[in-house]
């Protein structure tokens, strides 16, 4: 492997690591397009070295969240019996078809998830505090509490409409498996707006859940011989490095204005994808 | 019966496992620029350790590889004993069937 291709691997990585971590993703959206785009890798190659690096940072990532008592582990693993599913379907369907499919799926799903980060509402930050139990979620009991530094106190919330819950992961799962990304950005949303997690605690959960999702993935690829072991190994250094860096500078930069950014990135990312996906993009 | 933290006991696996796999890929790719080999593909999971006696680089990433993916499994599996000590039925069950599922996975790459 060429010096320059080292290079622009980690480089491609650590801006994924780096940006993903800002805006609470996995940085799959951005590492696979940028390998298969920018470096001319066969995109169930790049998928696979993307889930792997996910878990590494997931992993990672989660030591932190864990340690401030913010992760859910109870609620990620109900969750997790549907995403880690639909990831094995999701990865098993990629194999089989075409990488060209593969690309056009990826550059749809890119525009769609561009649409759904200009459209999404405002997320909800504290939960809504329940006076009981609802009986609905009482046998599996996913409630909990958390401090949160801000507020200088610690916060109940009451974990509703697990159904729901489970369904969006399952669909979390396919986009993982299919696209090679962590599926945090169904899975954050689900659990804020549909499940009263406050954001947090739906952040350190998902992040949890991504290397798990990862795992049940990555594997069905290593299967079928889809893992470069090299630049596997240089997307894992980018990308931990890149979200630790990312995450230093989160708390300096405006969301909103990240957001716009990614967006646009997005877009011309997508573009690009749906031309590597008929043929006509130069590398 | 002592009350065993669930999350603190998943925080140390995780750590354990994410360093102990990353130090093993990083001398694996250190041989590998020391002496570059043709072939990067990963090799599969029952020619690893025959390799591992040559020092193969490939075959030394592809181990800590393994020990990277199995992290987030392992992890399961302490959650499913700390529910069990903590006598927390219900959810020693759940993790299972994550690891179930997980399994099968594994299965397919085993044995592809």
């Amino acid at each position: 492997m060429e010096i320059a291709h080292v290079v622009l691997v980690l480089v491609f990585t650590f801006l994924a690591g780096f940006f993903g971590s800002m805006l609470g993703l996995g940085g799959g959206f951005i590492m696979v397009p940028a390998l298969t785009l920018g470096l001319g890798l066969d995109i169930k190659i790049a998928i696979s070295a993307s889930l792997i690096g996910i878990i590494a940072n997931s992993s990672t990532a989660s030591t932190t969240y864990l340690r401030e008592g913010l992760t859910n582990v109870r609620l990620g693993l109900v969750l997790e019996t549907a995403t880690a599913l639909g990831a094995i379907i999701g990865a098993l369907i990629a194999v089989l078809i075409h990488s060209q499919t593969l690309a056009f799926i990826f550059a749809l799903v890119l525009i769609i998830l561009a649409v759904f980060m200009y459209l999404r509402p405002e997320e909800i930050h504290a939960a809504k505090e329940g006076k009981e139990k609802k009986s609905e979620d009482a046998y599996l009991d996913l409630s909990d509490e958390y401090y949160d530094n801000g507020l200088d106190e610690k916060v109940k919330y009451e974990v509703k409409s697990v159904e729901k819950g489970l369904a969006a992961s399952f669909v979390a799962g396919n986009l993982a498996g299919i696209m090679g990304v962590g599926g945090g950005i169904v899975k954050v949303p689900t659990m804020n707006l549909l499940m009263n997690v406050p954001m947090k605690v739906a952040i350190a959960t998902s992040t949890f859940m991504l290397g798990i999702t990862a795992v049940a993935g990555a594997l069905i690829y290593y299967s079928f011989g889809y893992v470069d072991s090299v630049i596997t190994v240089l997307v894992i250094i980018g990308i931990i490095v890149g979200a630790k860096s990312g995450s230093l500078l989160a708390r300096k930069i405006e969301t909103g204005v990240l957001k716009k950014g990614f967006i646009v990135v997005l877009i011309i990312i997508s573009a690009l994808m749906f031309m590597k996906a008929l043929g006509v993009y130069p590398i | 019966m002592k009350n065993i933290r669930v999350d603190k006991i998943l925080k140390s696996v995780l750590i354990i496992g994410v360093v102990l796999s990353i130090i093993i890929m990083l001398i694996g790719i250190s041989l590998y620029f020391a002496d570059p080999q043709e072939s990067a593909s990963a090799l599969p999971i029952k020619d690893i350790i025959p390799n591992l006696a040559e020092l193969n680089p490939i075959a030394i990433i592809d181990l800590g590889m393994l020990i990277l993916i199995a992290t987030p499994a392992v992890g399961i599996i302490s959650t499913i004993i700390s529910s069990a000590i903590n006598r927390d039925s219900k959810f020693v069950f759940v993790p299972i069937l994550v690891l179930i599922l997980l399994a099968i996975s594994f299965g397919l790459a085993a044995f592809q």
